[in-house]
């Protein structure tokens, strides 16, 4: 156990379920983080999951990969032993937010954002992982910044069942991540100042896209003011249509577009990279 | 008095009177109620259109009119001083330092707070100049833009939102300060310094490339 001063006592933010700890910071940034992992042991070479959890304070929202109009996206810098390697953060659907006369992509309360972390191949004893987490939350009166350093200690070894209830949630997490299903076939034709979407199921038995809403992971294409939903679409089999306005910053031609298809009745949101032919 | 064209709108305004013992009751009152008027057009803050006009008296209590500034290039800064996007630009001198360029090559820097008492975010007029003052604000002008009228014309969505206004009254620029969208100082340096690259392609009689960008900011509350 590690024993505590009064003054890193003062700067833990939150006290975390296993090994990790959390840093003070400069910016409190009205949310609640850390960092879980999957296990406290690695494997030279091998993967471990792992995830930021967020919570923001009530009132205020934190923001998606495209933030939408305002906001800012969550990021992290990790500083990592060599030849260790950590993904992007993942993000889950989120939802609309309309705050003034700003539509952005949000999150409210508890958010994970998995991610995975590989030891180098030649990784031995103990090593330390840290990362700079920054993050804006804001709510109907203003937007505050936050920062944290999240760290973690981890030890060479066999699969160590001391953070099993980190694992449940990292996976839990994982499962929530939009994913591309071969399923789907889209088509988008951009005219008239919009983006209208074809999507068609190669198989008559999958799940109705019907009230489904469009989220854009590539931002300035379609605009934040209005939800995009899906309706059902026309012709044989199952069809569905949806419509976005173009963002008044988009390219004159639109050439790709990365979106996910977030509902209720989706195991998990489906991710669709559209590219014209 | 104006004559305008199209709509009038006709806003109290709160002034900041510096210390004037000689003021009377009746003077401080021609002061503080002031007219901010502006003409609305269809297309309002269109690029490669005529900027909307507006007049409005600044923090001196000087009259500044945008038509009357006809032959300078104008720069339109939204702020607001307790947003962490603006603090990144005022805490590093990064605004003020561009102020300060402009300015001494003529250019006319106009920063404006809007928004409205009711969105319970509003920071009042005298506030807003003590803050600009305090930070050192090179700007030449600091209106105060409670009604949010001259905001709401040019559609100034967050801050800092960036407009520049070339010597004909023409929209040339409208958006962000830079292409970096963060909070930190760090990102400052490698960022592409839209504003300046706007000033200087205007100030030397050419077209601007890069025109429109999307702001980003912290929403101005109407």
């Amino acid at each position: 156990m590690n024993s505590f001063t009064p003054s890193a006592l003062a700067g833990l933010a939150l006290l975390p379920l296993g090994y990790s700890q959390v840093a003070g910071s400069p910016h409190e940034g009205n949310a609640k983080v850390d960092l879980l992992i999957a296990d406290s042991h690695y494997q030279a070479g091998k993967p471990i999951r792992a995830a930021v959890r967020m919570s923001y304070d009530p009132g205020y929202h934190g923001y998606w990969i495209n933030p939408g109009e305002g906001g800012m996206k969550t990021e992290v810098k990790w500083n990592l032993p060599d030849g260790w390697s950590a993904s992007e953060l993942s993000f889950p659907a989120p939802q609309r937010e309309v705050t003034g006369n700003l539509s952005s992509y949000a999150y409210h309360g508890e958010v994970l954002l998995p991610f995975e972390l590989t030891a180098s191949a030649d990784a031995s004893g103990e090593v330390r992982i840290v990362g700079e987490l920054s993050w804006l939350a804001c709510n109907d009166k203003g937007c505050v910044p936050g920062d944290a350093v999240l760290s973690v200690t981890l030890h060479s070894g066999a699969s160590s069942t001391s953070t099993q209830q980190e694992h449940k949630l990292i996976d839990l997490a994982w499962s929530q991540i939009p994913e591309k299903d071969p399923l789907w076939e889209v088509n988008i034709d951009d005219r008239d100042g919009s983006l209208h979407f074809t999507i068609h199921a190669k198989s008559d038995n999958a799940t109705t896209l019907e009230g489904a809403e469009i989220f854009p992971i590539d931002e300035q294409i379609i605009d934040p003011s209005s939800a995009v939903l899906i309706e059902i679409g026309d012709g044989v089999g199952k069809n569905f249509k949806a419509s976005a306005k173009r963002s008044e910053y988009a390219p004159k031609e639109i050439t790709s577009l990365k979106f996910i298809v977030k509902s209720d009745k989706l195991k998990r949101p489906i991710l669709i990279e559209w590219k014209k032919k | 008095m104006c004559d305008l064209p199209t709509q009038h709108k006709h806003n109290v305004i709160q002034q900041q009177t510096k210390s004037t013992p000689m003021m009377t009751a009746k003077n401080m009152f021609t002061a503080m109620v002031s007219a901010i008027s502006i003409s609305i057009s269809a297309n309002a803050a269109e690029v490669g259109k005529a900027a909307p006009d507006f007049s409005a008296k600044d923090a001196k209590g000087v009259d500044v009119s945008l038509s009357a500034l006809k032959g300078k290039v104008v720069v339109l800064e939204w702020v607001n001083h307790e947003c962490p996007f603006v603090v990144k630009h005022y805490g590093s001198k990064n605004m003020q330092k561009l102020q300060q360029t402009y300015t001494a090559k003529g250019v006319v820097w106009i920063t404006i707070n809007s928004g409205s008492k009711a969105s319970g975010s509003y920071t009042d007029d005298a506030t807003f100049i003590k803050m600009s003052e305090e930070k050192g604000s090179k700007a030449s002008h600091l209106i105060g833009d409670e009604s949010g009228a001259i905001g709401k014309a040019y559609d100034a969505k967050v801050t800092p939102h960036m407009f520049v206004i070339d010597a004909k009254g023409v929209l040339a620029y409208n958006g962000a300060i830079d292409s970096k969208k963060s909070t930190d100082t760090a990102d400052l340096a490698g960022a592409e310094n839209y504003i300046a690259k706007a000033l200087d392609t205007v100030l030397a009689d050419k077209p601007v490339e890069t025109a429109k960008t999307e702001p980003y900011g912290c929403g101005v509350k109407y």
